[in-house]
């Protein structure tokens, strides 16, 4: 038996508590879990698919077959043309975005600022990066990214999504919140920070990313668009369970819902609504909700409206959280409501 | 930071515990609710953290594996069911994969009654780096990893989750249900009872 060592500090603790939780999966074990997931994904069909199709069997066999996906992304993508990508993706913004193409070009990985959209919502950034020297990634990504305007504000990225086109180039589009406040339309100043590329090579499972220091910082001016901010407090009550819309975002790119919910019983999780939006007859999905961890929820929707004025129709259908309890399943607790919110934006 | 590549034609960036990630995360999940590629994306995201949890609750590469596969399988057939919640996807994934855990370790506990001594669950590990290191190394590290099996339940899946999974406090108490200021007191707990062992033993 060996000496036994004390704890050190909190932070020495720590540190040997990741190493001795340190591990990598043995090939063998890696290509065997790989295998009986991939075959599980190949054979579920979506219980419930209303609004979009399942994919296609073939695009369900190629999914989590990264060699496979390799040569299918170097053939497919070489055909497609990549702005088919971009305006598949970037959808309305996309199609609203100024055209910049301004080009910097670090160390032999080349990046493109094609196009950029903001309104009182989001930004839409689409940057392409290409590796000039050809050093055989199998993909290259665009991985964190900041803008910042003029104001010192910082809008925070919301998602992303790259698309290799071959393995040396890829089209990436990055959304990012709106700077809180008040919607300032405009023709402003903003700079793109673009620190580090990510590139792969693809040669075993699992394959861990490089990131390489390319710090590009794209300076340029773009008319902010506008969008509608209010406070309408309108409320509904079913079943002792008050939600009330503290806060709405209107913008062309999307509709942002701020939604506290008093009254509900405590639960393991956050609870989630079930809702849906109407305005000027056209329903708007909701596709994205997130919680702090309290009462409110923030929810956004997949379209915008480019005149948010008029009557608008919030309907939760149900509230729905989680319980947890040793030994046990997960229960889901809904609550039904509906709770139906009526307001008007000027 | 990008940990993951991508297996399909769009391939979403993970960045390390962020408010980004999760809201890829959320993201991800409700694509796939009813497309396969975003839940493949999903798998790829989180396999190592899943098995890395596992890995450590179970002490074997093997089982690890397994339970993994449970986990993503499982998932897969509730991800119609499932919504956002405190945590995100990341502590909806170890809440299964944790009672995945729980339902192994009692299936364990029934069959080591039968079993003859020396055949307890394989604790061997194919690591290259601990391999690498000596053997008091690996001796050092297998004990602190006795110690923190040795807490509470609790508290064990506490440091668990954190150290192995890489989860944050937030997503940890979405996991085990708790409030995120009432897991950072459980975190401190469960550090100061472990420092307490090493005392106790000097």
């Amino acid at each position: 038996m060996h000496d036994l060592p004390d704890a050190g500090s909190t932070e020495a603790l720590e540190s040997r508590l990741v190493d001795a939780y340190t591990v990598v999966i043995p090939p063998q074990l890696g290509a065997r879990l790989e295998q009986r997931v991939s075959a599980a994904i190949e054979l579920w069909r979506p219980s419930n698919s209303a609004g979009t199709l399942p994919a296609s069997p073939r695009r369900r066999r190629l999914a989590l077959t990264p060699v496979l996906l390799a040569v299918f992304l170097v053939t497919a993508a070489a055909a497609a043309g990549f702005f088919h990508f971009y305006d598949e993706a970037g959808g309305l913004a996309w199609q609203r975005a100024e055209h910049l193409g301004l080009v910097q070009t670090v160390d032999g990985y080349r990046l493109t600022l094609e196009r950029v959209y903001a309104d009182a919502n989001r930004m839409l950034v689409g940057v392409t990066v290409v590796d000039e020297q050809n050093r055989g990634w199998s993909q290259v990504a665009i991985d964190d990214a900041t803008v910042t305007d003029t104001s010192g504000g910082r809008w925070e990225e919301a998602s992303g999504m790259s698309r290799p086109e071959g393995g040396g180039m890829a089209t990436n589009l990055i959304w990012f919140d709106a700077v809180p406040g008040p919607a300032v339309p405009g023709r402003r100043a903003f700079s793109l920070s673009v620190p580090e590329v990510a590139v792969i090579k693809v040669a075993s499972t699992p394959t861990p990313w490089r990131n390489v220091e390319v710090d590009v910082l794209f300076s340029f001016d773009l008319t902010v668009g506008g969008g509608a901010q209010a406070t309408p407090h309108a409320a509904a009550e079913s079943n002792g369970v008050t939600i009330t819309l503290d806060r709405i975002v209107a913008s062309p790119s999307t509709v942002r819902l701020e939604l506290d919910v008093a009254g509900i019983p405590p639960a393991s999780t956050a609870w989630a609504p079930i809702m849906s939006v109407r305005h000027a007859g056209v329903d708007l999905a909701v596709v994205l909700t997130t919680s702090g961890g309290g009462s409110g929820t923030t929810n956004w929707t997949s379209g915008g409206v480019d005149d948010p004025s008029g009557e608008w129709i919030v309907t939760v259908t149900e509230e729905v959280g989680e319980q947890y309890a040793e030994g046990t399943a997960d229960t889901q607790i809904r609550l039904h409501g509906p709770w139906i919110l009526h307001f008007t934006l000027p | 930071m990008l940990q993951e590549g991508s297996v399909t034609g769009i391939e979403w960036a993970r960045l390390d515990s962020s408010a980004e990630a999760e809201g890829r995360d959320e993201e991800l999940a409700a694509a796939a609710q009813t497309d396969s590629q975003a839940f493949a994306l999903l798998y790829r995201r989180h396999q190592m953290d899943i098995f890395r949890f596992l890995r450590a609750r179970t002490g074997s590469n093997d089982e690890a594996a397994d339970l993994t596969a449970v986990v993503f399988e499982r998932a897969l057939t509730a991800i119609g069911r499932y919504r956002p919640s405190g945590g995100g996807v990341i502590a909806w994934l170890f809440t299964i994969a944790r009672h995945a855990a729980l339902d192994a370790e009692r299936t364990r506990r029934r069959h080591r009654s039968v079993l003859a001594p020396g055949t307890e669950p394989s604790t061997e590990t194919h690591d290259p780096s601990l391999l690498e290191d000596g053997v008091l190394q690996r001796e050092r590290m297998a004990e602190l990893r006795d110690r923190v099996e040795r807490l509470p339940s609790v508290q064990r899946d506490a440091i668990t989750l954190r150290y192995a999974g890489g989860l944050t406090a937030r997503e940890i108490a979405g996991t085990l249900g708790k409030s995120e200021a009432a897991t950072q007191k459980l975190l401190s707990r469960a550090l100061a009872a472990l420092r307490e062992s090493f005392r106790e033993d000097a």
